[in-house]
């Protein structure tokens, strides 16, 4: 049969699952090659990127790791930085949405959320340097699943319920075609499941006043 | 982003937990926080919130709902959110005048509504965290006379600034009787309700500041001195409610607090304590006894609170103020110490016991390092003592307490014991098999400065010490001795207008025209002077020294007076008295010995008699029957009966005659002597 197939127009059939497999090799490469990720960074930023220290916890960073602006988290880019967050996984098996707030000097904030809304968290990220830290903040793992993006480096207005129009409002690139499926969260949103709760808003608050950079 | 009520001024501000732009302050304990939380439009109403921040300005206490607090608490166990306090009290505080980090204690006390000025003295009473300052009756706020109703309605009203369970702990801790007397124990027994008020803010403000005031029960003395303790800190830097704490006052401290433990007694606090039962209605005690596993407990917690704040020092200071406190307490190892110093000495003890091996195991390296070395000499040797030395020196300077806390108790230290004879068996060695006598002093002397305080090592030590300077000071004389003999034989002369020759004489020989004879060879000497003249007129003196050996001799004829006698003289003493001790130990030995026609024996001496006719006869007379005389440059020993026996040496010619003539005038002056070799003795 599968010869009658290759002689008989099959080669038209392959194009496209060759098509496939490379736009599906690129999203992966993307989701988890370093490299590539580095690659989308202007290449001034990527020269102070690749110069700084390689660790997966800064030597001197104080607090618990990840959860304050003196513990950041150091990853590759903004890309290393969606790549990063996409991968957490709390305790629960609950994966993130997540979105920038701004930054606290060089350290970046993002306020994340379960995709079930159970929890809520800020998430400090240090994106200047050459790869992504392979420690997790404290009640996080890696997922073991393609870990498809599932947030922004930008700020969302209306966490995270604007998801969905922000997803859809990316120009398609290699980037915007490495995303979550809407589908994935898209339940959640509808049922308005995502409420701050009192510790998370106070934890706002704290840090508040510290932000600076425009919330874009 | 969320309004709030600032619970210290009452002013509104942005974020519960954020700093009060009004008053600068931000909430400091986890109590603090939760009411911040509870003051903020997350949980109150507006109008809530405006009725708050009227109460607060009026210094009146906001009555929060306690499912609110609930709520807050709640929100407080976020392990992030703890963090960010953390993160944010220390950020907010840098940039701002504040110099004090937030603390998370319980709350013991509602904030004081007006604005305070950040000095350490200023901190909040709430912030300080020691045993006394978690003792039910502060949790609560009532005192050690107030009756089991009040305990309950305080209980109920604390219940809304801190932790529910806490308070009720608190209240259960104090109207129980199994464990009120814990708690009274731990409190201020005997001390009145305004002056423990008194006594905790002066603990807030210096704790090691002014003396606690005469009249406060030792008990309650002591709780807030170990108290003290709590906020102790060796960091200059320390900020409050820690308090730096100088090493000599830390060292006063302890012993004052020594002395005041030794003199507490059951027996008044017991009457202390039924006294204030009698107002609070609680049920007196009626022995002693009930008193004693409590006792036990706090004991075991003054220990605690020294040894934290001894941990809190830096290790040299540590040592320092052990060393201070147990020198003081036994008078130099002298007297007993108190039962709590010698606990702390024990305490010292076991956790100073890795550091002592480790460098003991040091010590008998560098020890074994030094026996191996001595085959190269002092020169290798004397570095290595120098590092032992060091390292002996740092070993003792943490052994110290230790080494006076024993000596005081009248046992030694076992661990000083060993090493120091480890450090004398060397010593020793050093000295007998390798004649190293400085090295051995050395290490003599470091023992003696080291182990002082270790009574069995002392006195041995002591006693080597004595040896090894008697043998130092008579080897030094020695040298001197040597050394000036040395001056007293040396003498060197050019002979000879054109042609030089040296006539010399010093430790390493006595030389004429290059005849040099070591002056142990030398076996023979002689010496005279012979006036010429002509027709009755003197035409000078020649001069004649003579020296050599049992196979030669060289002979020095001058005519420099100056240079025979000076040379004689040097000659007498290079030689002259040695040989004149051999010629008495060949005699003693009952050999005889030949001087020209006399020979010589131990108990007398073999003469000529001289005949006119017929050949002469050898006539043999002890020492009692001759007398001896001079003439025609001869040294003449005769019969004393008999004029014509006798013998005539010439001083010139003849080898050793003036050391026969000295050793027989000698002789003649021991009256009685029978032998010459008796001048030996």
């Amino acid at each position: 049969m599968s010869i009658f197939s290759n002689i008989f127009g099959g080669s038209k059939e392959d194009e496209g699952k060759k098509a496939l497999r490379e736009a599906f090799a690129l999203i992966k490469r993307v989701i988890e090659d370093e490299e590539v990720q580095l690659s989308f960074v202007h290449p001034e930023v990527k020269a102070m990127i690749t110069s700084s220290p390689v660790y997966d916890r800064d030597p001197n960073g104080t607090g618990p790791f990840g959860l304050v602006e003196t513990n950041p988290i150091p990853v590759n880019g903004p890309i290393g930085q969606l790549a990063y967050l996409s991968r957490l996984e709390t305790g629960a098996g609950q994966r993130l949405l997540f979105h920038r707030l701004a930054s606290i000097g060089t350290i970046d904030a993002f306020e994340a959320v379960t995709w079930d809304g159970k929890e809520w968290f800020l998430l400090f990220v240090d994106m200047y340097h050459p790869r992504k830290s392979r420690a997790t903040p404290d009640g996080f793992h890696f997922t073991q699943n393609l870990a498809q993006f599932s947030g922004f480096t930008t700020f969302c207005e209306n966490f995270p319920y604007d998801f969905i129009g922000k997803k859809s409002a990316q120009p398609t690139s290699p980037v915007s075609m490495a995303y979550i499926a809407v589908s994935k969260v898209a339940s959640q949103i509808e049922a308005r499941v995502f409420k701050r709760p009192l510790a998370h808003k106070a934890k706002f608050d704290l840090i508040e006043s510290r932000l600076s950079g425009r919330r874009s | 982003m969320t309004m709030a009520v600032c619970l210290w001024c009452g002013a509104f501000k942005n974020g519960a937990l954020n700093l009060c732009p009004s008053c600068n302050r931000v909430p400091r304990s986890e109590g603090d926080a939760a009411l911040s939380l509870a003051l903020s439009d997350d949980l109150s109403s507006k109008s809530s919130l405006a009725t708050f921040a009227h109460r607060i300005r009026r210094n009146e206490r906001p009555s929060v709902p306690s499912d609110v607090l609930a709520q807050a608490w709640e929100a407080l166990r976020d392990p992030q959110l703890r963090a960010l306090i953390g993160e944010c009290g220390r950020s907010e505080t840098q940039g701002s005048t504040s110099e004090v980090p937030p603390v998370r204690v319980p709350s013991t006390t509602l904030p004081p509504p007006s604005v305070q000025p950040h000095s350490p003295a200023d901190v909040p009473l709430s912030t300080v965290d020691t045993t006394l300052h978690r003792n039910a009756f502060a949790l609560l706020g009532v005192n050690i006379r107030d009756n089991r109703l009040r305990i309950v309605e305080a209980a109920e009203e604390r219940a809304l600034e801190i932790d529910h369970d806490m308070c009720q702990k608190a209240r259960s801790d104090l109207t129980s009787p199994r464990t009120r007397l814990g708690a009274e124990l731990a409190w201020l027994p005997g001390v009145s309700p305004r002056r423990a008020s008194k006594l905790l803010s002066e603990l807030h403000q210096d704790p090691f500041g002014a003396p606690i005031e005469e009249g406060v029960p030792a008990l309650a003395r002591l709780n807030v001195m170990a108290a003290a303790f709590e906020l102790a800190d060796g960091d200059e830097s320390a900020v409050p409610p820690r308090h730096h704490v100088t090493s000599g006052v830390l060292a006063e401290f302890i012993q004052d607090f020594a002395r005041c433990a030794d003199g507490l007694s059951p027996a008044e606090v017991m009457r202390d304590i039924n006294e204030d039962r009698a107002v609070s209605g609680f049920p007196e005690i009626r022995s002693a006894d009930q008193l004693e596993a409590e006792f036990a407990e706090r004991k075991r917690y003054y220990r605690d609170a020294i040894r934290g704040a001894l941990n809190r020092l830096e290790a040299s200071s540590l040592i320092e103020v052990m060393t201070k406190v147990v020198e003081e307490a036994t008078s130099g190892g002298e007297n007993h110490a108190t039962e709590l110093i010698d606990e702390l000495v024990d305490s010292y003890a076991v956790e100073t016991q890795g550091v002592l091996a480790s460098e003991g195991e040091n010590v008998k390296k560098i020890i074994a390092a030094t026996r191996r070395a001595v085959a190269s000499g002092e020169v290798a040797v004397e570095p290595l003592i120098d590092r032992l030395s060091k390292v002996v020196r740092n070993w003792d300077a943490i052994a110290q307490p230790i080494q006076l806390s024993s000596k005081a108790r009248g046992v030694d230290h076992e661990p000083s014991r060993t090493l120091a004879y480890e450090i004398r068996s060397l010593a020793i060695d050093l000295f007998n098999e390798h004649d190293m006598l400085p090295q051995s002093k050395r290490l003599t002397g470091l023992l003696q400065e080291v182990f002082a305080e270790v009574p069995d090592v002392s006195d041995r030590v002591g006693e080597d010490a004595d040896a090894l300077d008697r043998i130092f000071e008579e080897r030094s004389e020695a040298k001197a001795r040597a050394s000036e003999w040395e001056m007293e034989i040396t003498y060197r002369e050019e002979i000879g207008t054109f042609f030089k020759n040296t006539l010399s004489i010093s430790p390493e020989g006595v030389e004429w025209k290059k005849q040099r004879y070591p002056l142990a060879s030398v076996s023979r000497v002689r010496w005279g002077a012979v006036r010429r003249s002509v027709n009755g007129i003197p035409t000078g003196t020649t001069y004649t020294i003579a020296f050599g050996d049992s196979h030669s001799e060289a002979v020095f004829d001058g005519a420099a007076e100056y240079t025979f006698i000076k040379f004689t003289d040097k000659l007498w003493r290079a030689v002259g008295v040695r040989i004149l001790t051999e010629i008495l130990e060949t005699l003693k030995a009952g050999r005889r010995l030949s001087f020209g026609e006399a020979v010589l024996h131990d108990d007398g001496i073999t003469l000529t008699k001289h005949k006119m006719f017929g050949s002469n006869e050898l006539v043999r007379c002890s020492w009692g029957d001759v007398k001896v005389w001079s003439a025609d440059g001869s040294f003449c020993i005769g019969a004393s009966n008999d004029k014509k026996t006798y013998v005539a040496l010439s001083y010139i010619n003849d080898a050793n005659t003036h050391i026969l003539e000295q050793a027989i005038h000698m002789a003649f002056k021991r009256p009685g002597l029978q032998r010459l070799s008796d001048l030996l003795n």
